[in-house]
C-alpha cells in the first residue's frame, strides 16, 4: 500500500502551483499543512486524478491514477462541493454509492451506516439545502468513505465543524488510518497534531519540510510557525 | 404488553461499532469484493437518477400518439410535433446538471467517473426517446395513412434542432442556460406548429431539404456531444 | 445479502450469546476471518458463518465458565445515546431473555432479530422444523409472561 508522487508539477500561464514534488505515503495519517494558496488543493486534485499534472507522475502500488482500479480504492473530499438542489442527504450518498459501483442493496445499507457514523441519521431525509455548514462537511466525509477507500484524500475536512464534531472526526480518521493511507490538508494545526504520523509542510508549491511527527517533538504549531518564519530546510527524513 | 415481543426484540437489537466494523471490512475489502462495477449495472442505475419529468414527457408523447391515431386527429399530430422540442429540452437539462451544481469534482474521483456516467445517461435517455420517436412515426404513419418519411421528419427535426441549440446554449451559459434553452424550445415549438399548419408552404419545401437538414443536425449533435465530453475534462484547467 | 448486513447479523447473534459488545465484535470479526478459505476469498454463506460464530461462542462460554463469572453486568446492555425511552424496555427485555434457556434465546434471536428462514435455523441447531416451531412458540410465550409479570410489579 504505497502512494508514490514523483516530481509532480502543475504550471499555469504565469504561476507554478506545484513545483516538482516528490514523496511517498504509506498506511497512516499524513497531515498536509500550509497556508491558502500553498498548492495543497492542486496537489490533492492531481493525486485524485481530477487534475492533470504538467509533468511528473502519481502511482499507487504501481497503478497509474487514471486507472479504474485506483479510483475504486480512492475516497476524496474536496474543499467545496455542490449538490443537486432536490437532494436529501441520503439521496446524495446513494447517488455517489452508485457512482462508486455499489449495488442498490449494498448502497442502502452502507449509506444508512455512514449517516449514523457521521451523526446525520436524523436529518438524512431532509434536503441538503437545509443543512448547516458543518453538516454538509460531514456529509462530504461520509461520501468519501462509501467505498472503504485505501487512499483517503481530505481537503480541509474540518472547516466549519464545531469542537465536538472535530473530536469525533479525529477519532474516525485515526481508526481509518490504521488500515489506509490518509492525506489530510488543513491550516488548523491542532487538527492534525494528535493524529498525524507524518507531516508535510508546503509553501508556494514546494515542500518546505516533511517528516515523521510524534508528541516528543513538542508542539507542532510552534514548529510550523518557526519553519515558515525561518525557512529552515529541516530534516528530510522519509 | 404494550408492544409485541417480536417487535421489541427486533427493535432493541444492538448495532456494532461503525468505526471498528469499517476498519475491519476495509482491511479485508478485497476478500469481500461483491459490488457491481459492470457498465450495464451503472447505466441502469443512472437512468434511475434521471429526472422523472424526462420520462413523464416522453410517456405523454406516446400517449398522445395513441390518442391521435384512434381519433384520427391531424391537429393532435401537429401538436405532438410541437411537443418534441420540450421532450428534447428536458433531456438536455440532464447534461450539464453536474457542472452547474458543482458536483463535478466529486464525480471525477469515483469509479464510474462523471463523464462516463453522463454519457451513459444521455445515451440512455437518447435511445429511449429515439425509440419512441421511431415507434410514434410508425404508429402515426400506419394509423393516419401518411407518408412515413414526412411524419418522421416532423418529429425528429424539431427534436434534434432543439437538442443541438440547447446543448450549445448550456455549454456557453452554464448558469442561466436552462432558461434560454427553455425559451429555445418554445420558439422551435411555435415555429414547428406554424410550419405544419401551413399546408401550402409545407408542400413547397422539397424532400431533399428535410433530408439535408436531418443530416446537418445529426452531425451537429455529434459535435455537441463531443464538446460536452471534452468540457468535463477541461473543467479544471 | 451484503457483507455489511451479514456482519450486523453475526454481531447480533454473538451479542445475545455473550452479552458484551466488544467481545461480540471480536467474535464477529474472528468469524469472518475463519471463513476465509484458500485464495483469500471469504465464503460468506449464512449457514457457514453462523456455524463458525456458534462454535466460537461455545468456546467463549467454556473459557468464561472456567473463570467463574457469575453475574452479567448490565453496563454492556446500555444502548447508544438518544434512546432513553426504550432504555427501560431494552433492559427489561435483556433481563427477561436471561431467564430463558440458551436454546430458547438462540431460536428467538435467529427468527425475530435476524429474520432467518426456518431452513437455516433447523440446519444450524439440528432441530426438526416442527420442533423449531413448537419451541419458538413456547419461548415467545415464556418471554411474554416474564415481561407481563415484570410490568405488574412495576
Amino acid at each position: 500500500m504505497e502512494l508514490t508522487i514523483d516530481r509532480l508539477s502543475k504550471q499555469y500561464k504565469n504561476k507554478i502551483a506545484v513545483d516538482r514534488l516528490s514523496f511517498k505515503l504509506q498506511k497512516g495519517v499524513t497531515g498536509l499543512l500550509g497556508a491558502n494558496g500553498a498548492g495543497k488543493t492542486t496537489l490533492m486534485q492531481m493525486i485524485c486524478g481530477v487534475l492533470n499534472p504538467s509533468s511528473g507522475e502519481v502511482t499507487y502500488d504501481g497503478m497509474s491514477v487514471s486507472q479504474e482500479g485506483y479510483r475504486d480504492v480512492l475516497g476524496y473530499l474536496p474543499q467545496e462541493f455542490g449538490y443537486y438542489p432536490e437532494f436529501s442527504g441520503l439521496d446524495f450518498l446513494l447517488y455517489f454509492a452508485a457512482l462508486k459501483g455499489l449495488s442498490r442493496k449494498e448502497a442502502k445499507v452502507r449509506c444508512k451506516e455512514l449517516l449514523e457514523l457521521v451523526g446525520l441519521n436524523d436529518v438524512a431525509k431532509k434536503k441538503i439545502s437545509s443543512y448547516s455548514g458543518g453538516m454538509k462537511r460531514r456529509l462530504g466525509i461520509a461520501q468519501a468513505l462509501i467505498n472503504r477507500p485505501e487512499v483517503l484524500i481530505l481537503d480541509e475536512p474540518t472547516a466549519g465543524l464545531d469542537p465536538k464534531e472535530r473530536v469525533r472526526f479525529r477519532k474516525l480518521i485515526e481508526e481509518i488510518g490504521k488500515n489506509s493511507i490518509v492525506l489530510l490538508s488543513t491550516h488548523i494545526v491542532s487538527d492534525v497534531e494528535d493524529i498525524a504520523e507524518r507531516v508535510i509542510m508546503m509553501r508556494s508549491g514546494q515542500i518546505v519540510w516533511q517528516g515523521a511527527w510524534d508528541q516528543s517533538r513538542g508542539s507542532l504549531e510552534d514548529f510550523y510557525m518557526k519553519t515558515f518564519d525561518e525557512e529552515v530546510p529541516g530534516d528530510e527524513e522519509l | 404488553m404494550s408492544k409485541s415481543v417480536t417487535k421489541l426484540l427486533s427493535e432493541t437489537a444492538p448495532t456494532p461499532d461503525a468505526a471498528r466494523k469499517d476498519a475491519f471490512l476495509r482491511a479485508h475489502h478485497r476478500a469481500f469484493l461483491s459490488h457491481d462495477t459492470s457498465t450495464k449495472g451503472m447505466i441502469l442505475t443512472q437512468l434511475r437518477f434521471v429526472s422523472v419529468w424526462v420520462w413523464i414527457v416522453t410517456a405523454l408523447m406516446m400517449v398522445l400518439t395513441v390518442i391521435c391515431v384512434s381519433t384520427q386527429s391531424t391537429n393532435l399530430r401537429d401538436m405532438i410535433s410541437s411537443m418534441m422540442p420540450f421532450v428534447s429540452c428536458l433531456a438536455v437539462f440532464q447534461t450539464y446538471r453536474s457542472k452547474k451544481y458543482g458536483m463535478l469534482e466529486l464525480e471525477q474521483a469515483t469509479f464510474h467517473t462523471g463523464r462516463r456516467v453522463l454519457l451513459a445517461r444521455i445515451s440512455g435517455i437518447g435511445c429511449v426517446q429515439l425509440l419512441c420517436i421511431v415507434a410514434a412515426t410508425a404508429l402515426l404513419g400506419f394509423g393516419l395513412q401518411r407518408d412515413f418519411l414526412q411524419t418522421g421528419y416532423a418529429l425528429i427535426i424539431p427534436y434534434l434542432l432543439t437538442s443541438v441549440i440547447s446543448m450549445e446554449v448550456e455549454y456557453r451559459m452554464p448558469s442561466n442556460g436552462s432558461w434560454v434553452s427553455a425559451g429555445v424550445a418554445v420558439v422551435v415549438s411555435v415555429f414547428t406548429q406554424i410550419l405544419l399548419t401551413d399546408a401550402e408552404m409545407l408542400s413547397q419545401i422539397p424532400q431533399t431539404l428535410w433530408m439535408v437538414t436531418l443530416l446537418v443536425l445529426c452531425i451537429s449533435l455529434f459535435y455537441e456531444m463531443r464538446k460536452l465530453y471534452v468540457a468535463e475534462e477541461l473543467a479544471w484547467n | 445479502m451484503s457483507i455489511e448486513e451479514q456482519y450486523d447479523k453475526i454481531f447480533r447473534y454473538c451479542y445475545y450469546k455473550v452479552h458484551d459488545r466488544h467481545l461480540a465484535e471480536d467474535l464477529t470479526q474472528e468469524t469472518f476471518l475463519r471463513a476465509q478459505k484458500s485464495g483469500q476469498q471469504i465464503d460468506v454463506s449464512e449457514r457457514y458463518l453462523y456455524t463458525i460464530a456458534r462454535n466460537l461462542c461455545i468456546d467463549e462460554f467454556r473459557r468464561k465458565k472456567a473463570e467463574a463469572v457469575e453475574e452479567e453486568t448490565l453496563e454492556e446492555t446500555l444502548p447508544q445515546e438518544g434512546f432513553e425511552a426504550s432504555l427501560v424496555e431494552k433492559i427489561a427485555l435483556e433481563q427477561a431473555l436471561s431467564k430463558l434457556s440458551e436454546e430458547e434465546r438462540e431460536l428467538l434471536i435467529l427468527r425475530y432479530v435476524n429474520d432467518e428462514p426456518f431452513a437455516t435455523i433447523c440446519e444450524l441447531t439440528g432441530i426438526s422444523r416442527f420442533a423449531v416451531h413448537r419451541r419458538l412458540g413456547s419461548a415467545k410465550k415464556k418471554l411474554e409472561t416474564i415481561l407481563e409479570r415484570r410490568e405488574e410489579h412495576v
